[in-house]
């Protein structure tokens, strides 16, 4: 929700399947409804349908007007949304989802399978333009049984399938024959969940409604305002104001902005780890880097503590691999990184790395080792991130040179073509802990994932295990041991798993963090009546 | 009394912009620390007797970048300037002298140029990065080695920065030079030197340029500073001199995240863009009026 | 006079012609595709899902097979989908054009009708004390950077005395007022974006409209009629200012092209959105299709602005009209 700053780059990855779910306990007394929250966001939305929306704030809108047939729950496991249980077969290729009945489209029209099975085809029909196909490839048959029953076939067992049904379900009586592409839906969607299109001021505004026949419980929250405000410093200066009710802050702004009695009073404030990482990744096909000596003492350099601290501002925690510790993939055993010089210098020394020639540079054969740390720009954290580990390099006699450049740029003619040194970058990560398109080595390619090079076969024969194991237990013993390999083979040196840090005004109750966040029971956040802030507005 | 006034505001102009290159120049000596020391734990000092002008968010010495950023911020203006000038002058004293068929290709491309809007042009030339491309014809002779040899010496976006500024503000000085050319061409001393069988060549170079220059040095002046401003509003869009390099225009920027905590960010940064730009206007206005009294 | 006219309408075209020629080789030949934006960078995203994409928007064409599909599209007045949100671009133009012909048409006025006094002003008593203080504050309103001045303003009238809002156009209950409310209120949003225009362009017209006007003071003509014992005010006023104020005409005809094109620095500052914004975001995007409406449309009213601009002149100075000018 709100302006999340992604760890990629400004355009966050969706991961369409952890966006607002519910959770059912309810309270002893009716909440009161009414009012409105309104959420400032640095981008706006550009598709509002599930298949097609691949930015952030397309993705805030969506999850609240869109189910998918799965959710997570605040505790991360996967609970029903449309469909209400499901079954997966003994040989783990078959999927068979039971929906919930008597879900309502927003213009009324029962929910059904055949939704269902519409989405499943239009996901992956060649001439609609969506990023996600490739999840729903590997899908052999997709058969109706009854108005509520589908049943998915799969070539090959695929694990992280339960959570690619994370993936809104669409109008098949509006869609069916519409372009998905241009529909006119892509600006007025219509969907069964809490709240219901209401308008889109580009630019500007996206306003939604709350809709009463949600088939959990009419939201308590009339609106749902979405404000559009491209410049940070304006959108702090809309908080000091009180005209914004939610957003997220940057570290600076979390620890030394937000601490005035006037903010103190009137907002609240929560962090949480977000699901994802910053690293430092090497070309392993440069011959300095080959050498795992060198990769672990780069790691060892590193200060990642006072990566946390410095520009964190202790929001953070030092990561030891791909997974945040709130992760059941994350493995408690492998050590975080300690700064330690002298080891480093150790390794490098056994690597051939020395100062010979007086210069304070480590020297192999007259080279000196010095190369260039590549970032984008637009990233006021990843700059400062590679100011301190030129720094911290430079203790051990390794010369960084730091090369900003803008995004499309640094994607087409540096990683997409190998043409880099190291690079400093981040993952978006979804709940499911499977990396095949970061590690696996087939995933080498222009344009794929794995663009330092890694290739481990032990890796490699784990990371397709884990897509084809569905056993949880059996699954967490392969992804610990990826952790430990990674933790060891360093292709990356992992630099840290920042917090999530939204603030949120006071007079909105039920708001908590939990592991997933704190939008993850939204339709149960009220505003009791003395302290509402927005009046009712008349539905014309 | 109104000279006097004018050669007042323009002197104290010319003086303050002596004073900041003389600082620009003895930065390394003047500034108090490293302008890129990170020094995380002093980081958002508020300005104090160790730290004149504060600290920013990693703990750096506004003071000594404000210092360094001068030198970058000034080299921006005069180097793009003088691209615009170098261009500019030539282009337009080709057009005004030659005449004929070259006039009318010129001033059909400065007319296209100018038609086209200048900030997709900047935007365009300094969003696709091309030295890596420029760095590309390094099979060429000449060019390559060249391209090769200045960005070994310089930052490459440093240097298509100040190309790009310059690149966008030529068409002008173009136009104006080709006019003064126009009206030189038929004054007196010209004639008489095409009298006594001066060539065009020589004609050209000690008759028709240094006269045409005077207007050129006024719009000379207003565009330094104009050149400053440009890379400021360029750094607020992430496109200006990319850090650790610091300018006015970043520091500014910079401290724009940080506005509510550490006032003193964006104060400095401003203040120094805002009278180095002033001095540049009124330096100018002074010549202009001193040319137009002539 | 007509077929000066034709002719010179006639000239436009090949130059509109090299315009689009140039900035598509530009846009085209700067890295990265539209595409990025949508699938770059997501584990989610396969390699062969983003081939397909780049095919179905046509972009594996070689460039110049692409210019000609979209010329002879443009020919027919279509400028193509966006391909960030796959909506019509004039759509897209036409949903950003009325903030910023409106932002802009009442900032025009308000520089003109600031501006062209105190350029005349001063003109009068140049070197007086209402020269000297106007110089000096309107090149302190020109060289600040705009975006520093709008947070200041904004800190200042917004946060500190609360007296106008901080960003946006609209109060969000706005669309359930009366459309008199609604007016005032954008009109209320409105100022401060208003007022940092105003002030950081002040410098420019204000000082042309003096030394224009201390042209024409110079001039022969009014010194005979100074000679003549006219009262200065009226000296002033009717040989002065309409002479002096013939070029400050001009200079609003070749402000066309600024009218549609907003500033993305305001824009983004004050959350306003605009074409300089829609601009800004479909350079960094590769939205070819977005970028190339613009810069046609821009081009056409510059040139447009240029051809008016001459005719004003020629009509008021007949020995234009014959020479033909360029």
């Amino acid at each position: 929700m709100s302006a999340r700053r992604s760890l990629t780059h400004g355009r966050s990855v969706l991961v369409v399947s952890i966006l607002l779910g519910l959770s059912p306990p309810l309270p002893a007394q009716e909440p009161a409804t009414g009012d409105a929250i309104v959420v400032g966001s640095i981008g706006d939305a550009s598709r509002l349908l599930p298949l097609l929306a691949s930015d952030s704030a397309s993705g805030d809108i969506v999850g609240l007007v869109y189910n998918g047939l799965v959710k997570y729950d605040k505790d991360l496991n996967l609970v029903g949304d449309l469909a209400e249980r499901w079954e997966i077969s003994a040989d783990n290729r078959t999927i068979t989802f039971h929906l919930r009945p008597g879900v309502r489209w927003h213009d009324g029209a029962p929910c059904t399978a055949e939704d269902v099975r519409f989405t499943y085809q239009k996901l992956i029909d060649p001439a609609v333009r969506t990023p996600y196909a490739g999840d729903y490839e590997l899908i052999e048959s997709a058969e109706v049984l009854d108005a509520l029953t589908i049943q998915f076939r799969y070539r090959e067992p695929f694990a992280p399938a339960l959570e690619s049904w994370g993936m809104g379900i669409l109008p098949k009586h509006l869609l069916a024959s519409e372009d998905l592409n241009t529909t006119r839906y892509l600006r007025d969607p219509v969907g069964t969940g809490p709240y219901r299109f209401r308008r889109w001021r580009t630019g500007e505004l996206i306003e939604l409604r709350a809709f009463a026949d949600y088939f959990e419980h009419r939201p308590y929250l009339d609106r749902y305002l979405y404000r559009i405000i491209p410049d940070q410093a304006t959108l702090f200066l809309e908080l000091l104001v009180g005209a914004v009710d939610w957003t997220g802050l940057t570290p600076l702004q979390y620890s030394r902005q937000t601490d005035t009695a006037y903010l103190r009073t009137r907002y609240q404030k929560f962090r949480y780890p977000s699901f994802g990482f910053a690293y430092l990744g090497y070309n392993l096909s440069d011959a300095r880097f080959a050498d795992v000596r060198v990769r672990r003492a780069l790691t060892l350099a590193v200060d990642h503590a006072a990566i946390v601290d410095g520009v964190l501002y202790g929001l953070g925690a030092p990561a030891t691999g791909p997974y945040p510790q709130a992760s059941w993939a994350y493995n408690p055993d492998v050590a975080p990184a300690t700064r330690d010089v002298a080891a480093a210098k150790r390794l490098l020394a056994e690597a051939g790395w020395a100062e010979t020639d007086g210069d304070g540079w480590l020297d192999r054969g007259g080279e000196p080792f010095r190369f260039t740390l590549i970032t984008n720009q637009g990233n006021e954290v990843r700059r400062q991130v590679a100011e301190l580990v030129q720094r911290h390099l430079r203790e051990v006699g390794v010369d960084v040179q730091i090369k900003i450049m803008e995004w499309s740029t640094f994607v087409h003619e540096f990683i997409d073509k190998r043409r880099f040194e190291a690079v400093l970058l981040g993952w978006s990560l979804s709940r499911d802990p499977d990396l095949y398109n970061l590690f696996h080595s087939s995933k080498t390619k222009e344009g794929e994932y794995n663009f330092v090079g890694y290739a481990n076969p032990r890796v490699d024969e784990l990371l397709v295990a884990g897509r084809q194991t569905f056993d949880r237990e059996a699954r967490r013993r392969i992804y610990h041991e990826v952790h430990r390999i990674l933790a060891e083979d360093q292709p990356y040196t992992f630099l840290y798993v920042a917090d999530a840090l939204p603030m949120v005004d006071r007079r909105f109750r039920n708001v908590r963090a939990t592991p997933a966040g704190i939008g993850d029971n939204f339709i149960e956040w009220h505003v009791p009546p003395a302290e509402q802030r927005y009046r009712a507005v008349m539905e014309r | 009394m109104r000279g006097i006034f004018r050669n007042r505001l323009a002197l104290a102009g010319g003086a303050l912009l002596a004073l900041l290159g003389v600082a620009a120049l003895a930065a390394p000596w003047l500034a108090p620390y490293d302008p890129l020391g990170v020094n995380l734990p002093e980081a958002l000092l508020p300005p104090s007797p160790a730290h004149w002008l504060g600290t920013d968010t990693l703990g750096r010495d506004v003071l000594s970048r404000l210092l360094f950023g001068a030198r970058i911020s000034l080299v921006i203006g005069f180097i793009a300037v003088g691209v615009s000038m170098l261009v500019g002058v030539s282009v337009g004293a080709v057009a005004g002298s030659w005449g004929g068929w070259v006039d009318a290709v010129l001033m059909r491309l400065v007319d296209t140029l100018l038609a086209i809007p200048t900030f997709f042009l900047l935007l365009a030339i300094i969003a696709m990065d091309p030295a890596e491309r420029l760095l590309a014809l390094g099979a060429w002779p000449v060019v390559g080695p060249a391209f090769a040899a200045l960005f070994q010496a310089v930052d490459p976006r440093l240097v298509i920065l100040m190309a790009a500024i310059g690149l966008m503000s030529w068409m002008g000085v173009a136009r104006l030079v080709r006019a003064e050319i126009l009206s030189l061409k038929e004054r007196e001393f010209v004639l008489a030197a095409r009298l006594v069988g001066a060539s065009r060549w020589r004609i050209l170079s000690t008759h028709l340029v240094p006269n045409a220059l005077a207007p050129v040095v006024v719009n000379a002046t207003l565009g330094v500073g104009g050149a400053i401003l440009t890379e400021s509003v360029l750094s607020y869009l992430g496109l200006g001199v990319q850090p650790p390099i610091p300018s006015w225009g970043n520091i500014l920027n910079e401290g724009r995240i940080a506005l509510g905590v550490a006032w003193w960010l964006t104060l400095s940064p401003g203040v120094a863009i805002l009278v180095t730009v002033l001095a540049f206007n009124l330096l100018g206005e002074g010549i202009r009026d001193a040319i137009a009294r002539r | 006079m007509l077929r000066y006219s034709l002719r010179r309408l006639l000239a436009m075209i090949p130059v509109l012609l090299w315009i689009t020629v140039l900035s598509f080789g530009i846009i085209h030949l700067a890295p990265g595709k539209p595409t990025d934006v949508l699938t770059q960078f997501n584990p989610k995203v396969s390699l062969e899902a983003r081939q397909r994409m780049e095919q179905l928007y046509g972009l594996d064409q070689p460039v110049h097979v692409q210019y000609g599909r979209w010329l002879s599209r443009v020919a027919r007045l279509d400028f193509g989908r966006s391909f960030l949100d796959d909506r019509p671009v004039m759509e897209k133009i036409a949903e950003r054009l009325p903030i910023t012909l409106t932002l802009n048409v009442l900032a025009l006025v308000l520089v003109f009708g600031i501006a062209v006094p105190l350029g005349v002003r001063a003109a009068v008593r140049p070197g007086g004390l209402f020269d000297r203080v106007t110089t000096v504050l309107v090149f302190l309103g020109y060289s600040m950077p705009s975006f520093w001045l709008a947070l200041l303003g904004m800190a200042l009238f917004s946060v500190t005395l609360r007296w106008l809002p901080v960003s946006g156009l609209h109060a969000l209950d706005a669309e359930s007022w009366a459309w008199w409310r609604r007016l005032l209120d954008m009109g209320w949003h409105l100022i401060l974006p208003l007022a940092v225009t105003a002030v950081v362009s002040l410098a420019g017209l204000s000082r042309y409209a003096r030394a224009s006007l201390l042209d024409v003071l110079r001039q022969d003509y009014m010194r005979t009629a100074r000679a003549k014992g006219l009262p200065q005010g009226r000296v002033l006023f009717h040989h002065g200012l309409r002479n002096g104020l013939l070029p400050i005409i001009t200079i609003l005809g070749l402000s066309l092209p600024d009218l549609i094109s907003g500033s993305v620095v305001a824009e983004t500052i004050f959350s306003i959105p605009g074409m300089g914004r829609l601009f800004y975001e479909a350079v960094m995007a590769r939205d070819y299709a977005v970028v190339m409406a613009l810069v046609t449309i821009g081009a056409l009213l510059t040139l447009l602005g240029n051809f008016l601009a001459d005719l004003a002149y020629a009509a008021a100075d007949p020995r234009i009209r014959v020479g033909g000018a360029q």
